[in-house]
């Protein structure tokens, strides 16, 4: 129980981290991509928290699926929407 | 279902990891290698999900595996972010 | 600081900047460049080029790699790895040309531009999820 909270609390802190790094390359950049990768992370370390204050044994929940599949396909987006505009 | 978005979130970390993984091989930049690396890691992470879920039974439980290959990704990512970011 | 570019006309300036945008990382890497462009075709080692620009040894050798990766310089290895300005490309002369006469007339406003660049790590992030290499 505690192994869980804290490695879900680890992850959850390290993908805020990354985030603000994204957040902070997308300000110097303007890329979209970096945006979308702030907003996953953030994302995930948004649920992670809610899985371990909530209590929630997250492998059985479906929201926590969809707002995965939403990451997912953000970042598939924003990675196809970069190609499009190059080309 | 369940399933399927842990395979598609396999297929998208893994397509992220090839692609900074070939980024890095043009360029030589560190930052690259790190979160080349973290997010292999994530599509390794993302396997085994699939696989607790779906194929193994009961008495096997990847749980702590999973938690520990995505913890040890994400550190790589935060090193190459902290140290190679600049 | 001048404004008025003087041999340089304003489609020039354009290119140049272009130019500083899309493939110099930092001012010792285009100071390397120009370097070699100037005395052209003579062969440098990274030592020689550490030296005459006072960095390391090891600065030297990344800045002259950085620039041989993307096509600027040429190199020839033989018994140490040399380094030379190729002058085959006429286009790429009249560039490099620009680019020198730009750098020497406005070097804080060249500077400038380096600086507030993204750091090569990030930009390279960036571009590996292009899947048209046209660029680096």
């Amino acid at each position: 129980m505690l192994i869980e909270g804290f490695s879900q609390g680890f992850v959850a802190t390290a993908s805020l981290v990354a985030a603000l790094f994204f957040l902070r390359f997308w300000t110097r950049t303007r890329d979209f991509l970096f945006l979308a990768f702030a907003i996953a992370f953030a994302a995930e370390a948004v649920t992670r928290t809610i899985t371990v204050v909530e209590g929630i044994p997250d492998t059985n929940y479906s929201w926590i699926y969809v707002e995965r599949l939403c990451e997912y396909l953000f970042i598939l987006l924003a990675i196809l929407r970069k190609n499009r505009k190059a080309s | 279902m369940a399933a399927a978005v842990y395979l598609l979130g396999m297929f998208v970390a893994l397509a992220c990891g090839v692609l900074l993984a070939r980024g890095f091989r043009r360029s030589r930049q560190r930052l690259l290698l790190w979160s080349s690396i973290c997010f292999l890691g994530l599509a390794l992470s993302g396997a085994l999900t699939f696989f607790d879920l779906s194929v193994l039974g009961r008495d096997v439980d990847l749980h702590l595996l999973r938690r520990a290959v995505t913890a040890v990704s994400m550190l790589v990512l935060l090193y190459g972010l902290i140290w190679d970011s600049e | 600081m001048q404004d008025e570019p003087l041999n340089v006309d304003r489609g020039d300036s354009a290119r140049v900047d272009r130019f500083i945008v899309d493939e110099i990382d930092s001012v010792p890497h285009l100071e390397a460049l120009l370097l070699l462009w100037r005395s052209a075709p003579q062969p440098w080692t990274a030592a020689q080029i550490a030296k005459q620009l006072y960095i390391t040894h090891g600065q030297g050798a990344a800045i002259a790699e950085d620039l041989h990766r993307r096509g600027l310089i040429g190199s020839e290895q033989n018994s140490a790895a040399t380094f030379f300005y190729d002058t085959q490309n006429e286009s790429r002369n009249r560039l490099m040309q620009a680019v020198d006469a730009t750098y020497r007339r406005e070097l804080i406003r060249i500077s400038g531009i380096i600086h507030s660049k993204p750091s090569p790590g990030v930009r390279a992030f960036a571009d590996a999820f292009r899947f048209r290499k046209d660029k680096d």
